[in-house]
């Protein structure tokens, strides 16, 4: 695993740690994500998340993605793990290419 | 009653917080609504006990809001939000058939139902995007509002008898156009301040 051979490549551990800091924030993003798709936001914030989703792309993507879920899935908390799920697998596959 | 006239109304009784009016009248209205509704997914086999039943359970359910929930602004959606508490208490009524009932019509139905209710509950846009909306043609505005609530362009494609290439135009000259009054609202702010 690349990015947790610290002992043998010091020079990654800043990268760790940000690569860390991005994961917190991805995750944090997509539950606020999450919660406008299943209308738990106040209006303020909709309009916020709205005027973002239509300048980034990727917004956009994931809150059509979120909505795909939830129409197949339909509770939140299934969509939630469906998401984890689906980037814990990424994530190991990703790794063990790496080793 | 004509729905301008019943929303002057309901929003009259609103203002004047007076809870009895706005009440009896929502129930004069959408009564016979939730009674159609209820007949129509219980089928053939209800009783009219049961839908009358229901129709109940809606208007104590919406009678346990504080009027505060029921805003101004939002009274000419007054009609979803009944026609989705009224499936919501048909679910539930469901819920043990769906668990304990080998029957395929059973199934079939609380399948029909959770659907809808879905349907009922998508993402609810503010009024900021809503305003936005305003500014597109009709289709180009449903292929944004499909695509934005998780429907595929070839789901897209199929619903509206278009390609699912002219669904992808739709959407990308949808979303140019709205930046472009995004963009523009921002310039005309900065170039008055």
């Amino acid at each position: 695993m690349l990015l947790t051979r610290d002992h043998q490549r010091p020079k990654m551990v800043p990268i760790i740690i940000f690569h860390q800091y991005l994961i917190e924030k991805m995750k944090n993003n997509f539950r606020y994500l999450l919660n406008y798709c299943f209308n738990e936001l106040p209006r303020k914030d909709k309009a916020d998340i709205e005027k973002q989703m239509l300048t980034d792309d990727m917004t956009f993507d994931v809150i059509c993605g979120i909505n795909t879920a939830r129409r197949k899935l339909g509770s939140k908390e299934a969509v939630e793990r469906h998401f984890s799920q689906t980037a814990e697998n990424v994530r190991k596959k990703l790794f063990n290419k790496d080793t | 009653m004509e729905k301008r006239v019943l929303e002057g109304l309901l929003r009259k009784a609103l203002l004047e917080e007076d809870r009895d009016k706005f009440f009896t009248l929502l129930f004069e209205k959408f009564s016979k609504r939730v009674i159609a509704m209820s007949w129509d997914y219980l089928g053939a086999t209800t009783q009219q006990s049961d839908c009358e039943d229901i129709l109940m359970e809606v208007f104590c359910k919406l009678m346990k809001k504080p009027l505060d929930y029921f805003e101004v602004e939002r009274l000419p959606e007054i009609g979803g939000l009944i026609k989705k508490t009224t499936m919501f208490i048909i679910l539930d009524r469901f819920q043990d058939l769906k668990k304990h009932s080998t029957s395929e019509i059973g199934k079939d139905l609380v399948e029909k139902l959770e659907n809808e209710a879905w349907a009922d509950t998508q993402t609810e846009y503010s009024d900021y995007l809503r305003f936005l909306l305003e500014h597109l043609s009709p289709t180009k505005r449903e292929v944004f509002e499909m695509r934005l609530q998780g429907f595929s362009h070839d789901e897209i494609a199929a619903f509206m008898g278009i390609t699912s290439e002219t669904s992808r135009f739709h959407l990308s000259s949808a979303i140019k156009k709205l930046k472009k009054i995004i963009d523009d609202a921002t310039n005309a702010g900065s170039s008055e301040t």
